[in-house]
């Protein structure tokens, strides 16, 4: 079944500490669910401000990024840090199942959901089996 | 090796789009077992005395964390994305403070289904030593943005202890 799914370039799991070969952004952890009317990108960027991330769609590539940043309070000294800092980047190609036009963005205790809803062609329906 | 190293989660086409992108991978993946398989060789001896932070394994995964310090205060943040402050447990003694819960999927409902998974869900627990001194009646805790910050004030008496060292010069 062909969803959201395929992405570009982030094929790896996002291992956001690893930065992973020549890559210098880290991946958030990314939750794809589906249900029949629409389909769910779930992104996990605890700590990023809303105006600090972007959601952008060209073509059918949906790219998520933005930039973390931990600001240790004034005085403080950071003895261990494991949050992943700075760009990040995430794309998907989205399939023309999908209304691009109807594609909605929400972020909440840390976590964008983007919501793509159907196109009415993709949706189930139900056909009527008529008597003769 | 985890499942999900290896396996492509593509529908469709099974080939990597470049080549270069297969290699990388798996190296990748490769680099990852092997620090997994010397810190567990390491730990095992007790080996380890580097890492005190060690992610206990009680729970189904461990929120990362960064700890921040000045003179008066210590200051543990963990990630928690998507958490309800409810559903998240404080403990805190002379010497660790622990932090706890379950996270669950607000996606579960009927009719659903996961394309991929990658966030952390179930339980969760990890202990953070704190240095000596810690003021636990005045700790503080406070959840933003997917982010549980705790402030740990230090003993009045703990920092009074502290105090800069003047180097003579001859």
């Amino acid at each position: 079944m062909s969803t959201v799914e395929l992405e570009r370039r982030a094929e790896a799991t996002p291992e956001p500490h690893a930065q992973a070969g020549t890559r210098n952004t880290w991946l958030p952890y990314t939750d794809i669910v589906g249900a029949d009317n629409e389909a769910l990108i779930v992104v996990d960027m605890p700590g990023v401000d809303e105006k600090s991330a972007n959601v952008v769609l060209e073509r059918n590539v949906l790219t998520i990024s933005g930039v973390s940043s931990f600001p240790a309070p004034d005085g403080c000294e950071l003895v261990r840090e494991e949050f992943p800092m700075g760009e990040f980047k995430r794309e998907f190609e989205i399939s023309a199942e999908f209304d691009t036009a109807q594609i909605k963005g929400q972020m909440k205790d840390g976590v964008l959901t983007v919501v793509l809803p159907k196109g009415e062609a993709a949706k189930p329906r139900k056909i009527n089996i008529q008597t003769a | 090796m985890a499942i999900r190293d290896l396996v492509r989660r593509k529908t469709g086409s099974t080939a990597p789009a470049r080549k270069s992108d297969w290699f990388e991978d798996r190296i990748t993946s490769l680099q990852r077992e092997m620090n997994r398989l010397f810190d567990g060789f390491f730990r095992s001896w007790e080996l380890a005395p580097f890492d005190q932070f060690e992610r206990f394994a009680l729970g189904d995964f461990a929120p990362r964390v960064n700890v921040s310090e000045t003179e008066k205060e210590v200051i543990v943040s963990a990630e928690l994305p998507g958490m309800d402050e409810k559903d998240i447990n404080l403990e805190l003694d002379e010497n660790t403070l622990t932090i706890r819960g379950e996270k669950r999927s607000e996606h579960e409902e009927k009719g659903r289904h996961w394309h991929r998974v990658e966030s952390s869900y179930g339980t969760f627990q990890r202990t953070i030593p704190l240095p000596a001194g810690i003021d636990t009646e005045k700790a503080k805790a406070q959840m933003k943005k997917g982010v549980l910050t705790v402030t740990l004030p230090k003993r009045p008496e703990e920092v009074a202890k502290r105090r800069t060292i003047e180097i003579k010069a001859e």
